[in-house]
């Protein structure tokens, strides 16, 4: 174009002003994009969101935003928000299997139409996570596996989500299986701790528990969140209440550590089998007699056993400080700093082990310097105090480690990734980490390891027909404090072997507290290990199938694509042995058995009486309590009871539950009070009466009026 | 004989005005697709009601073209074809959001009687030279229709006076007008005075030597005039296109320094005013929150309005609409989320102000981005058509050069906002926002466009 003089300079300004707003398309698209972007909640963008709010690291924010009482995605702007629901509503979330195709987590539908998520084992929480209140992952699996779980890893779903078309999420198979990771749960009986169960030969984790921890199901419940952050701070009970400690918690190990040690000096024939320690000269104190080892003038005590002299078998097997001590201090502080970080402590650049999900590295020592030139602090590390700091899985990798002959399977959560029609999406592929140490340093190791429980501090446990091994520890933690008590271990029965990692904090001595917990969880481990895995897509099916002879089809089907996973039954009891009659009765009186608002409808798969608050409620047939309690989806304060033959019914709203877990009940016993608790708009009793392929009409097998 | 063997006519045009049609016809008919498929309704049901406009649009476009191939016009064959598809591109977007009613409305009070200007302007080209000898009276007449809204005007639902109802006509917005009569005001102005003013420069600033009162005042009454009468009105964004296009104008068409600082210097007291009120008056208050919100649309500090809270945030408040655009920007990415299938209703004013977010979310940036660049080619094009006018012919020269300074300042400002590069400010983007009078004066100055190369080929014939 000929242009010229001031025209030309009208041009440039024209041209310059539309490059200026082209320049801001591609700042926000690709500059700030992935900061605000709003309508693809990945993981990414998940944790984009997390990044926004103030803070350090994202986990501590959203501690920080739970305890203060609010979702963090909650304050985000609006406009995210509305897309971020726009987005969620075309899909339908994935659920979550153990082993044996029992759901951990699936959708529900919830009292006012939508679906919630309902977890069903709650000592799972700090493994599965948790969702936001817009229903994105923000904690545990459902982070991680966020994107699995919507399905937007599969090419099918990037599909419909770019034609716009609802979509199904895929489903996780996880390797838990809910008997050992239940029976680690009482095992716990509450108290502050955490232990890992793992498949010694692949690495699959079987159970995971962190105790105490917060309640998936309740997270969107402002009241719960209240009160955990009313009574959740430093020094309470349930402090921590968000980390899960058994991949999270930095503890001081004890004597565990002295595995670590052991593998080092082994491997670099530092020590022998054949090596021996004297111990010089027994002094007696206030609390027993204790042998000594002096390094740079200091005294290192040694109460753990009466010889004046122990092989090395021994030494280790009854936990002698001064030995280890030793070891530590004649180790190069090279050799100690090396062989912890292949085993996840400091682990350098290249040496962090990639796991699938969210796991805190260990620590050696605060400043790696210290530990050369302080002999002292190295002859303690060595025996496992000093400054070190770990958690249950990272002490579980170490004799995972030595039952593998130096090779590492990953510890692995997700087996299997499958898609709506039971089509595999991925499987865990093993990933195996090579010669952390040599195989005969293990096979010694692992020898051992068995005199512990043969010989050593874990005489107490006593498996019939199991093999054990494992390493006590006892971690001190401050004066006037009990100790953290710890047990790692493995138990083999024929090719079935599995590795173990118990903590419980300030309980006092490894094989007192610790150690009977390992016997336990070994022992239904090694159990559950010889039982067939079902196929879990045949799962599904089977279960309809089983019971189907009983109650006639549903009116309202569960989803089929989920078949019957919600009938949410056995949560606190089977309901195996209970037995009710073909005689359904009204659960409230005469008086109050008009039908309000709710009818019964796909969306609504109950009906509403209208009870006033206080109004009494009675079972509507005989039959075993399986629910009583807050239920967070919608529901409030509620009660199930299972009536034998598949059937259940639900009671929801209530304002006073008056019956107990488990109680069995007569048709007609009064069972609570009518009320408006949950998600209600008034006052009344939402009843619903369940088969295992769905929701029956109430109305069709309570009396006429 | 002779001259169409040596004229190849305008087939260019018909190519392009084809391919126009085509991207019309398959934008809204993808975008119907994706909204029936949204609500799970057939997804062809929504095809049959797009043909009457697709039809209309293609039968105007047509006749615009058939007239220029009667007179057998030879020039400008891209300015029509790039214009009818940016119209195109905000009429999908306008189907999109407010579905066959906006698109009627657009048609039928906009784009019919505009296209009708334009091949008034195509078919009689003399046309503007009549306007030209009456510009005084127009332009008067232009400037009292916004003053008489000021006063008499339909007071709408933010308590704005925008539009003058006369008699049984439906109501238009004067603002619109004031424009175009002052691009003409000025051009016949500086031609008239141009020259004798820049030899006699009376008085002296420093070292600048500025022209006499005498010359400065007529064009400084009318800018001045007009402003107050859109602040009376509320319309901010027009006295911003009023004060760019007289700074714009004056540079251009004077080839000396002076009156190009007098232009600058005006456009830099009107925005220094605009400052100055926004801190001391009550009624440009809209302004400040329009500052508060550009500096940070998320901003969660409490809005105050004299001093006292409002009760919601910057973020709530002002910042809204921004953020939304930004989103919808951000959503769509490179390729757009989908005709039909983006949620471009979250954006306050999707139909008009803000239509680019929705080009920019469903569309994506492969769209959005040509589309500016189809702007400039625009804005280019008509100053070039002023270049290669002979010089005697200041007067049309100005006027194309006010239509490119006027379409220049409505896509920057709006655009502009829409993307939070500048405040935002409330005007239509040419061509593609819902809006009757606006769309309607657009497309008047394409015509006027069309018509004046039409008059050089005849000079030069």
């Amino acid at each position: 174009m000929r242009l010229s003089g001031r025209l030309w300079m009208l041009g440039n300004v024209f041209t310059l002003a539309m490059v200026l707003l082209s320049g801001r398309v591609v700042y926000w698209q690709l500059v700030r994009g992935d900061e605000l972007r709003p309508v693809t909640p990945s993981l990414a963008a998940a944790q984009a969101y997390i990044r926004i709010l103030e803070g350090e690291t994202a986990e501590q924010q959203l501690m920080a935003e739970y305890l203060a009482g609010r979702s963090p995605f909650e304050a985000l702007p609006q406009p995210v928000i509305q897309r971020t629901q726009d987005f969620l509503a075309r899909i339908e979330r994935g659920a979550i299997f153990d082993r044996n195709g029992r759901v951990l987590a699936a959708g529900e539908a919830g009292a006012g139409g939508d679906t919630v998520r309902w977890y069903s084992e709650p000592s799972l929480s700090p493994v599965l996570g948790y969702l936001s209140g817009l229903g994105m992952g923000i904690a545990g699996l459902e982070l991680t596996f966020n994107d699995d779980l919507l399905g937007l890893t599969r090419l099918d779903a990037q599909f419909a989500q770019a034609t716009g078309s609802g979509f199904a999420g895929s489903d996780l198979v996880l390797t838990i299986d809910s008997q050992v990771q239940r029976a680690a749960a009482e095992a716990l009986q509450g108290r502050a701790g955490a232990a890992v169960v793992l498949d010694a030969h692949t690495g699959a984790i079987l159970a995971m528990v962190s105790s105490p921890h917060v309640d998936s199901n309740r997270m969107q419940d402002t009241a719960y969140l209240a009160e955990l952050a009313e009574g959740c701070g430093e020094g309470t009970a349930c402090e921590g209440i968000f980390v899960n400690r058994a991949t999270g918690g930095l503890f001081i190990p004890g004597s565990t550590f002295k595995t670590v040690t052991l593998i080092a000096a082994l491997d670099t024939g530092q020590v022998s089998e054949a090596t021996v320690f004297n111990f010089g000269q027994q002094r007696s104190g206030p609390d027993g007699p204790y042998y000594v080892y002096e390094v740079d003038g200091a005294e290192i005590p040694d109460p753990n056993h009466a010889e004046a002299q122990l092989s090395l078998e021994l030494s280790y097997a009854k936990s002698a400080n001064a030995a280890f001590a030793r070891i530590g201090d004649e180790m190069p502080p090279e050799v100690l700093i090396d062989y912890a970080a292949r085993l996840g402590f400091d682990p350098g650049p290249g040496q962090v082990l990639p796991l699938e999900f969210p796991y805190t590295q260990s620590r050696l020592v605060g400043d790696p310097e210290a530990i050369r030139v302080n002999n002292w602090l190295r002859a303690v590390t060595a025996m496992g105090q000093g400054e070190l700091q770990t958690n249950p899985l990272t002490m579980a990798i170490v004799v995972l480690a030595v039952l593998n002959g130096g090779d590492l399977p990953l510890p692995y959560l997700v087996q299997t990734v499958l898609g709506p029609d039971g089509e595999v999406v991925r499987e865990h592929e093993p990933q195996v980490r090579t010669g952390l140490f040599s195989e005969e340093t293990a096979r010694l190791v692992e020898g051992m390891m068995i005199a512990v429980v043969e010989q050593g501090s874990g005489r107490n446990i006593q498996l019939e027909g199991i093999t054990a091994g494992g390493k006590t520890g006892t971690g001190q933690v401050g004066p006037g404090e009990l100790p953290h008590a710890w047990f790692i271990g493995f138990a083999e029965q024929g090719d079935r072997s599995v590795v173990i990692a118990v903590i419980v904090e300030n309980a006092g001595e490894g094989h007192d507290v610790a150690a009977p917990i390992f016997a336990t969880l070994a022992d239904v481990a090694i159990r559950q290990l010889g039982k067939p895995v079902a196929e879990v897509v045949a799962f599904e099916q089977e279960t309809i199938e089983a019971e189907a002879p009983g109650p006639p089809p549903a009116d309202i089907p569960y989803n089929p694509e989920r078949g019957n996973i919600l009938t949410t039954s056995g949560i606190c009891a089977s309901g195996d042995d209970a037995e009710g009659s073909g005689m359904w009765v009204w659960p409230v009186n005469p008086e109050h058995r008009s039908i309000v608002g709710g009818e019964f409808e796909p969306i609504h798969p109950g009906v509403d009486l209208g009870a006033p608050p206080g109004a009494p409620v009675y079972a509507a047939n005989s039959g075993q309590v399986i629910y009583s309690g807050w239920s967070s989806v919608g529901y409030g304060n509620t009660v199930i009871i299972a009536h034998g033959n598949g059937y259940t019914s639900l009671y929801a709203h209530l304002s006073q539950i008056g019956v107990a877990c488990g109680e069995h009940v007569t048709a007609g016993e009064t069972i609570g009070l009518a009320g408006d608790t949950g998600n209600v708009f008034g006052p009344h009793l939402h009843f619903e009466v369940r088969v295992p392929s769905g929701y029956m009409d109430p109305l069709a097998v309570l009396p006429p009026e | 004989m002779l001259s169409r063997t040596r004229h190849p006519g305008r087939n260019t045009e018909a190519v392009l005005l084809a391919l126009v049609i085509t991207v019309l016809a398959l934008g809204l008919a993808l975008t119907s697709v994706g909204l029936q498929l949204r609500q799970d309704l057939h997804p062809l049901a929504g095809l049959p009601g797009l043909v009457p406009p697709v039809a209309l649009v293609a039968a105007l476009l047509a006749g615009a073209h058939f007239l220029l191939r009667l007179r057998r016009r030879t020039m400008e064959q891209i300015l029509l074809p790039i214009v009818s598809l940016l119209f195109a591109l905000g009429l999908i977007a306008i189907y999109r959001v407010r579905g066959a009613e906006g698109v009627w409305q657009q048609l039928l009070r906009g784009f019919v009687p505009g296209m009708g200007i334009l091949m008034l302007f195509i078919w009689r080209p003399q046309v503007v030279e009549t306007m030209r000898r009456w510009t005084l009276p127009l332009s008067l007449i232009g400037l009292a229709l916004p003053i008489a809204t000021a006063f008499f005007g339909v007071v709408d639902e933010t308590g704005a006076r925008l539009s003058l109802r006369l008699g049984p006509l439906p109501p238009i917005q004067t603002s619109d007008i004031i424009k175009i009569a002052l691009i003409f005001f000025l051009a016949w102005y500086i031609e008239r005075e141009g020259r004798e003013a820049t030899g006699r420069a009376r008085i002296v600033l420093g070292g600048l030597r500025l022209p006499a009162v005498r010359h400065l005042l007529p064009g400084g009454m009318f800018v001045v005039l007009g402003t107050l009468a859109l602040v009376q009105m509320r319309d901010y964004g027009a006295v911003l296109i009023l004060t760019i296009l007289f700074a714009g104008m004056l540079y251009a068409g004077f080839e000396t320094r002076v009156f190009a600082t007098v232009g600058l210097l005006g456009l830099g007291l009107a925005l220094l005013a605009g400052a100055v009120l926004s801190v001391t008056w009550e009624v440009p208050i809209v302004i400040r929150y329009r500052f508060i919100a550009f500096v940070d649309p998320w901003s969660d500090a409490p809005l105050l309005l004299d001093g006292e809270p409002t009760g919601i945030t910057v973020a709530e408040g002002p910042g809204y609409q921004i953020q939304q655009s930004i989103y919808a920007t951000i959503a769509g990415g490179l390729t757009g989320t989908g005709l039909g299938l983006g949620t471009p209703s979250y954006v306050p004013l999707a139909h008009s102000d803000f239509i680019f977010a929705v080009v920019l979310e469903e569309m994506g940036a492969v769209v959005g981005l040509p589309a500016l660049f189809l702007f400039a080619v625009v804005m280019l094009r008509l100053l070039r058509l002023a270049a290669v006018l002979p010089r005697v012919q200041e007067f049309e020269r100005l006027v194309l050069v006010g239509i490119g300074i006027h379409l220049f300042v409505q896509v920057f400002v709006m655009v502009g906002g829409t993307l939070n590069l500048l405040p935002l400010t409330g005007v239509t983007i040419p061509f593609m926002s819902l809006g009757g009078a606006a769309l309607i004066v657009n497309l008047a100055e394409i015509g006027i466009a069309l018509g004046l190369a039409a008059r050089l080929e005849e000079a030069r014939r």
